[in-house]
């Protein structure tokens, strides 16, 4: 008689009827293989039954909510990484802020003479040098931003001793300005040392 | 970490770098010429900082040789008003800055011989003068005996006429700090 490994199985378990479990008694002591696979199938059992009572503390203290939240420690874990690279990016920013408001401040400042422009008796020449585009100076900044400077009295000319000579005095007018001019016609006798110099600039 | 010292090292340039632009900035435009008669006064680079008055003097050359308007000159819109536009060439002759100090004139060379001197006569305030200047001749005889003027800072006067090498001198004096 043919003994399958289910049959076998339920007789260990003893789930199988009288008749059956007498047929697969006789077919045991005929075959001895089959003998040893049941004596595996106990071995299983004791080995099932050992890890179940030693793991029963820990599947009675399973809990869902615990193993969720160990599987959504790697995102947390992520999140704490980011913090030092928003760290930079805020300190960039904030040196780009600060260095735009230099920027504005500094284009914003007006012209300034050289350090140390000369003192003493004699003149001091400054450099010839083109005009460049230059920046919009503090009255352009401020009548962008629709802010109106208070209007200063253009220059005046209080006094003039023309001399022996002729002259007259005028304002020229433009949209921005009022200046005054001392015009004097120099038609007389030229100067006694009135060499060209010019070619020296 | 090397995060934060390259973001250290950014903020570093970041305030440096704009501070040296500035200063380049302010020694190239104090070549510059505004506006003569611009009624807003120049404001100064630092504020509260003390700073010397100084005369900036810009000595043109004006002539009919069809020259044009010399870059070198900026703006300087009066010199399309008469009587400077019967005038179709400008040349920048000579520029210089001289020190406005009370007791101290100064003196300045001009190409046709002549010297000018301004002196500071009274500081009306932190940003107006009263300031004198005269032209005399090379024999030490006066051309232009005494010009009083008041002014403030960015505000300029102009004083013209002198024949020059078939042309004339225009004197544009503005103050400045």
């Amino acid at each position: 008689m043919s003994v399958s490994r289910e049959q076998l199985m339920r007789y260990h378990d003893g789930d199988l009827p009288e008749a059956e479990a007498r047929e697969v008694e006789a077919a045991i002591e005929q075959e001895p293989a089959l003998l040893e696979e049941l004596e595996a199938y106990s071995e299983l059992g004791s080995f099932v039954r050992a890890w179940d009572q030693a793991n029963a503390g820990k599947l009675a203290s399973f809990d869902v909510t615990d193993s969720v939240l160990a599987a959504l420690e790697p995102p947390r874990a992520r999140v704490h990484s980011l913090l030092p690279r928003i760290a930079t990016w805020v300190s960039l920013s904030a040196a780009i802020a600060a260095g735009s408001v230099l920027v504005v401040r500094s284009w914003s400042a007006a012209p300034m003479a050289p350090p140390g422009a000369g003192s003493g008796e004699s003149a001091e020449h400054g450099e010839l040098a083109p005009p460049t585009a230059s920046a919009p100076g503090l009255a352009a900044v401020l009548a962008a931003v629709g802010e109106e400077l208070p209007k200063l009295p253009p220059a005046t000319i209080e006094s003039v001793d023309f001399g022996s000579n002729t002259g007259e005095v005028f304002v020229v007018s433009t949209d921005s300005s009022e200046t005054p001019v001392v015009w004097m016609p120099d038609d007389a006798e030229p100067d006694e040392d009135n060499e060209d110099r010019s070619e020296s600039l | 970490m090397k995060r934060v010292s390259l973001a250290l090292c950014s903020l570093v340039a970041a305030l440096t770098l704009p501070a040296y632009a500035g200063k380049e900035r302010a020694a190239a435009g104090a070549a510059n010429a505004p506006s003569a008669g611009s009624a807003a006064p120049a404001p100064s680079a630092r504020p509260g900082a003390e700073q010397p008055l100084l005369a900036e003097v810009l000595i043109l050359h004006a002539t009919n040789e069809q020259k044009g308007i010399d870059p070198r000159i900026g703006k300087l819109p009066e010199l399309g008003k008469s009587p400077f536009s019967n005038y179709d060439s400008y040349q920048v002759l000579d520029r210089a800055r001289l020190p406005l100090k009370k007791d101290a004139p100064q003196n300045l060379k001009l190409p046709n011989g002549r010297t000018l001197q301004v002196r500071l006569l009274d500081e009306l305030g932190p940003d107006s003068v009263r300031l004198s200047a005269s032209i005399n001749r090379p024999s030490g005889k006066e051309f232009l005996p005494l010009l009083e003027v008041k002014a403030h800072v960015g505000q300029a006067f102009i004083v013209a006429g002198q024949s020059h090498k078939k042309g004339i001198l225009v004197l544009v004096i503005r103050v400045v700090k």
